[in-house]
C-alpha cells in the first residue's frame, strides 16, 4: 500500500511542487491550505505531515501541538516546513519530529520522507 | 711723696692696661659691627633679589589665573567651579547662555538649589557628595533632565575635585542632538532589517517552487535519458542557487548593521564540519580540487552552521579568483585557545595595501584581465562579521600573482569538568544594539 503524505501548504506554488516531488517518488499525496480542517483532521489520517509554519495566518506551530496533544495523531510524523532558519528551535519546542527550510534541495527532502516512512 | 707718686704710677699702668683692653674689646666690637654689617647687606640684597622673584611670581601668578579664566570663558561648553560646600564659586559664559540663567541667581548658591531645584537631580547628588570624602573624578556621567526654560536634554557630566585649590570643576556637554541622530540612525537600521527580513521571506516562496520543479524536472529527464535538457536544469538550479545566496547576503548584511545577526552558539567538532563542508562544495566544482592539510583535533565553541557559511564562503573566493589553477588547499590547526582555519588559493592574489580593505562591504577585486568579478562584495565582510562575533579573528596573506591565504580563529570549547557528561551547551544569541 502506497504511504500517504498530507501537505499543509497555502502557497499554490509549493504545494503544487511539492505534490509532483512526492508523486514522482510514489507516494500520495494531499494539499490542504485550511489550517481548521488540518487540525481537525478525521481518519484516515495521512502516513506523514509536511506542516508549513504559517498557515492562512496560523501558528503552524499551534496546529502541531494541538495534534501532538491528541491521541489518535499523537503518533503521526510532523516535519515543518519554514523559510526561516532560525525557526528550527521553535519547531522543535513545538513537538514537530523535525523541520525543513525553505528553499530545500530535493534529496534532503526525500531522505527526510524516507526516515518517516521507509520508501513509497 | 715717692710712695704716692709710685702708687699713682701703678693706678696709671692699670688703667692704661684696662684703657688698652677695652680698646682691643672695642675693636673686636667694631671687627664684628662690620662683619654684621656686611651681612646685613649681603642679606638685604638677597631680600632684594627675593623681592624681584617676588614680584616676577606674582604677576606669573597672575598670567595664569588671567589664563585660567581665560579659558574658562573661551571653552564653548558649559563649565561649573564649585566649592567644597558644593556652593557655585563661578559658571563660565557658556553656562549661563546654555541654561539661560543669571549669575545673580547662580554664583554662591548650592548646586541643587539652582534654578527651582534643577540640578537636584539624587544620582548626581550622591556622586558629587561621594567626591568629596573620597577624591574621584568621574567621566561621561550622563543626564537625562527636563529643564525649565531649555527643555529635554541629555548631558554628559565629567567632574574633578582640585585638592589644592578645594574646588570642584564640573564640565557639562550637551549631546541631545546626537543621541537623537544615533536613535534615528538605529530606528532606520533596524526598518529596513525588518524590511529585508520580510523580503527574503517573500522571496524565498517562490524561489522554493521554482527550485523543486527544476530538481524534479532533472529528475524526469535523466529518467527518460534526455541528457541535454537534464542539464539545462541542472544550470537552472545553479542559478537559482546563486539567486538564493544573493538573498541570503543581504539578509545578513542588513541584520549584522542594526546588530541583529542571530547565532546559535554549540560545541562540535571543526574537523567533521571542514570536511562535510569541502565536500559539498567540491560537488559544485570540475576544476578545482580541495585538499584538507592537518586538523584541529579539537572540540570548538561557535554556531556551525555560521562558521560552515565562512568556510563556504572563502571556498568560493577561492575558486572564484583562481581560475587558471586547479588546487585549493584548507588547512588547519590548533594551540590549546583557538584552532586555526587557512583556505589557500593559488590565483591572482591581492595587493598588500587592500588587505584590509577586502574585508570591507561592497569591496570587490578587479583585475585588468577579468574586470570585476561577479558578486555583491558582501561576503568577506559577512565572513568577517561572523568570526568576530564568535570570538574570533579574520586576517589575509597575499602576493599578486601567487595567491592568496585566507585565516580565521574559533575559540576552541572550554573542557567539561572531569567526570561529567560532555557538555552540549547551547547558547542562542543575538546582539544587543550597540
Amino acid at each position: 500500500m502506497r504511504k500517504r503524505i498530507l501537505v499543509a501548504e497555502d502557497d499554490p506554488g509549493v504545494g503544487d511542487m511539492l505534490r509532483e516531488m512526492l508523486e514522482e517518488e510514489g507516494y500520495e499525496v494531499e494539499i490542504e491550505m485550511d489550517e481548521q480542517a488540518v487540525q481537525q483532521m478525521q481518519e484516515p489520517f495521512p502516513d506523514l505531515l509536511f506542516l508549513d509554519i504559517r498557515l492562512s495566518g496560523t501558528d503552524g506551530r499551534t496546529i502541531c501541538r494541538q495534534l501532538k496533544s491528541q491521541e489518535a495523531t499523537y503518533h503521526l510524523p510532523i516535519i515543518i516546513l519554514s523559510a526561516h532558519k532560525d525557526t528550527r528551535q521553535m519547531a522543535r519546542d513545538a513537538g514537530a519530529d523535525d523541520f525543513l527550510a525553505k528553499p530545500f534541495e530535493m534529496g534532503d527532502l526525500l531522505t527526510l520522507v524516507a526516515k518517516y516512512l521507509g520508501s513509497g | 711723696m715717692i710712695e704716692e707718686l709710685e702708687a699713682a704710677n701703678e693706678e696709671l699702668h692699670s688703667a692704661n692696661e684696662e684703657s688698652l683692653s677695652s680698646n682691643e674689646e672695642l675693636q673686636s666690637l667694631n671687627e664684628e659691627l662690620e662683619t654684621s654689617k656686611e651681612e646685613i647687606q649681603a642679606s638685604n640684597e638677597e631680600l632684594h633679589v627675593l623681592n624681584a622673584e617676588l614680584l616676577q611670581r606674582n604677576a606669573q601668578l597672575q598670567e595664569a589665573r588671567d589664563f585660567a579664566d581665560a579659558i574658562v570663558e573661551t571653552i564653548r561648553e558649559p563649565l561649573l567651579v564649585l566649592d567644597v560646600e558644593l556652593r557655585v564659586q563661578r559658571a563660565n559664559r557658556a553656562f549661563y547662555r546654555f541654561f539661560q540663567v543669571e549669575p545673580a541667581h547662580t554664583e554662591r548658591r548650592r548646586i541643587f538649589k539652582l534654578g527651582d531645584g534643577q540640578w537636584n537631580i539624587p544620582a548626581l547628588r550622591t556622586l558629587l557628595e561621594e567626591l568629596l570624602p573620597t577624591n574621584h573624578a568621574f567621566v561621561d556621567y550622563e543626564v537625562d533632565h527636563t529643564f525649565p526654560g531649555i527643555g529635554h536634554r541629555i548631558m554628559l557630566l565629567n567632574a574633578q575635585r582640585v585638592e589644592s585649590a578645594q574646588l570642584i570643576l564640573l564640565a557639562i556637554e550637551d549631546i541631545t542632538e546626537r543621541k537623537r541622530a544615533e536613535n534615528e540612525k538605529q530606528q532606520l537600521l533596524e526598518q529596513r532589517e525588518e524590511f529585508m527580513a520580510i523580503a527574503s521571506h517573500e522571496l524565498k516562496t517562490p524561489v522554493t517552487s521554482l527550485k523543486g520543479y527544476t530538481q524534479v524536472l532533472h529528475t524526469r529527464f535523466t529518467k527518460a535519458g534526455d541528457e541535454r535538457s537534464a542539464a539545462m536544469l541542472a544550470r537552472m538550479n545553479a542559478q537559482l542557487d546563486k539567486l538564493i545566496h544573493l538573498i541570503g547576503e543581504l539578509l545578513d548584511v542588513t541584520s549584522i548593521e542594526a546588530g541583529k545577526l542571530s547565532w546559535h552558539n554549540e560545541r562540535f567538532d571543526l574537523d567533521a564540519l571542514v570536511r562535510d563542508i569541502v565536500e559539498e562544495v567540491g560537488h559544485t566544482t570540475e576544476r578545482h580540487q580541495i585538499r584538507i592539510e592537518g586538523a584541529a583535533r579539537t572540540p570548538v565553541y561557535g554556531d556551525p552552521e555560521r562558521i560552515g557559511q565562512v568556510l563556504t564562503n572563502l571556498l568560493s573566493n577561492a575558486m572564484k579568483y583562481s581560475p587558471q589553477t586547479h588546487a585549493i588547499l584548507v588547512k588547519l590547526a590548533s594551540d590549546t585557545d583557538t584552532a586555526t582555519v587557512g583556505v589557500q588559493d593559488f590565483g591572482i592574489g591581492i595587493a598588500p595595501e587592500k588587505h584590509e580593505q577586502v574585508f570591507e562591504r561592497f569591496f570587490r577585486v578587479s583585475d585588468p584581465e577579468h574586470e570585476t568579478f561577479p558578486g555583491l562584495g558582501l561576503g568577506l565582510f559577512i565572513s568577517a562579521q561572523i568570526v568576530k562575533r564568535q570570538g574570533g579573528r579574520m586576517w589575509v596573506e597575499s602576493r599578486v600573482g601567487v595567491g592568496a591565504t585566507f585565516f580565521f580563529t574559533v575559540p576552541c570549547a572550554p573542557q567539561p569538568e572531569p567526570g561529567s557528561q560532555p557538555l552540549r551547551l547551547r547558547q542562542e544569541g543575538e546582539e544587543q544594539h550597540a
